[in-house]
């Protein structure tokens, strides 16, 4: 019995990438063993009795054998389009090329037809819904930060501000308008200690 | 009176989005909460930026510090009213992103998403089934090409028998549940309980329990 199927969905689960390589090999022979087995159904079905139950049996083997298959497969790109998903959320609307590299043409449509889908569903509702994703506390609204790369203006207090970010300046600002840079590493949050 | 209805708004919402943290379903769209919290936070953020202006405008005044005092609360306020907003409709997009086969064969599901969600779900599922189809569902022999195959299990439904905990808001007397065996429970108000969701649906929707 082919083994692809559960091959390419371990891959996923024992991978200590982000998103380890579209494996298009492992695809291709899920994608043949599942042929194999229309094949051998259609064949079944023309040839022998389809009452006796060994024949009926074995046409359910088959039948579910080709079903397995295709979970296998929806399984492996489901995940993969959950991830991408996740890093449209995390990361922004542009793939870091080591991750893009790793996807096939068909996910990198994927993601910038979702990214594109979020930002029209945002303007929409007139509302950015990136940040805020932990609730604030008080000591959380306001933050120190040291610039440690020229990054230049960038709007604050809702677009109502603009402050000039210079390498080796420091800052008292919103988290919610810092933190993307914060994770980025090109701002470093102050802390007392 | 201004205040009163502020306060009712304020729960109503906080209750909203307490449903949609702890249903697996999505509860309908408040679009009413919903607009007066937005203009609440743009009302209050105006006041926030005048109390600023004047605040950098005048000396080292006594006065300075309670206003910036006062608007420092009303800023931690307007923060925390974003926070839960958008979290509230995060949770909702991330709900129509697991179940768009479901949502869009459940009507009634689906007219209770708001105008913008509707079309955020069409675009999702055809952006879905476009990857699907074009990166292997076509090649498969034909039967097994269909995405939204109920038999086979491919719809993803929200779980309904999850247990939540939840609160009685008023008295309903002797309930009947419908589990291995009937089961009766004596539902008074402001009793607690944790329990199997799908039970206590229907009184959810009538407010007659919260979720908490």
């Amino acid at each position: 019995m082919d083994k692809s199927g559960v091959q390419l969905v371990k891959e996923l689960v024992e991978t200590s990438y982000i998103l380890p390589n579209y494996n298009t090999h492992l695809i291709e022979k899920v994608e043949q063993a599942v042929d194999k087995s229309k094949k051998e159904l259609d064949l079944i079905i023309e040839e022998e009795d389809p009452k006796s139950p060994q024949i009926s049996s074995a046409l359910l083997y088959h039948h579910f054998a080709m079903r397995r298959n295709k979970r296998y497969l929806c399984v492996y790109h489901n995940e993969r389009m959950n991830t991408l998903k996740r890093l449209r959320w995390q990361h922004g609307s542009t793939l870091p090329s080591e991750i893009s590299e790793n996807c096939s043409n068909n996910e990198q449509n994927y993601f910038k037809n979702y990214s594109q889908l979020l930002t029209g569903y945002m303007m929409n509702i007139e509302l950015d819904l990136h940040g805020y994703f932990t609730p604030p506390t008080v000591n959380d609204l306001f933050i120190e930060v040291r610039v440690l790369t020229d990054i230049g203006d960038i709007y604050t207090n809702g677009e109502r501000d603009i402050v000039n970010l210079k390498k080796g300046t420091t800052h008292f600002l919103k988290r919610v308008d810092v933190e993307q840079y914060i994770k980025n590493g090109q701002l470093e949050h102050i802390t007392n200690n | 009176m201004e205040t009163t209805n502020n306060i009712t708004v304020l729960s109503s919402f906080i209750q909203a989005w307490t449903n949609e943290k702890n249903s697996p379903e999505i509860f309908p769209y408040e679009t009413d909460l919903i607009t007066e919290i937005r203009n609440h936070i743009n009302t209050q953020q105006q006041i926030i930026d005048k109390n600023l202006e004047q605040i950098k405008e005048e000396e080292t005044n006594n006065n300075d510090s309670q206003l910036m005092f006062l608007t420092n609360i009303m800023l931690m306020e307007v923060e925390r009213l974003n926070y839960l907003l958008r979290s509230y409709l995060r949770m909702r997009l991330d709900k129509i992103e697991k179940y768009p086969v479901y949502i869009l064969k459940n009507q009634q599901v689906r007219e209770s998403l708001s105008k913008e969600e509707q079309q955020f779900l069409a675009g999702y599922f055809k952006l879905f089934e476009k990857h699907m189809k074009n990166s292997f569902l076509e090649k498969l022999p034909k039967p097994l090409q269909k995405i939204d195959d109920e038999e086979e299990g491919m719809v993803a439904k929200p779980d309904v028998n999850n247990y939540v905990a939840c609160k009685i808001n008023e008295d309903l007397g002797e309930v009947q549940f419908l589990e291995a065996d009937t089961f009766n429970l004596t539902l008074k108000k402001d009793d607690s309980y944790i329990i199997n969701y799908d039970h206590i649906k229907p009184f959810i929707q009538s407010n007659k329990v919260s979720l908490i």
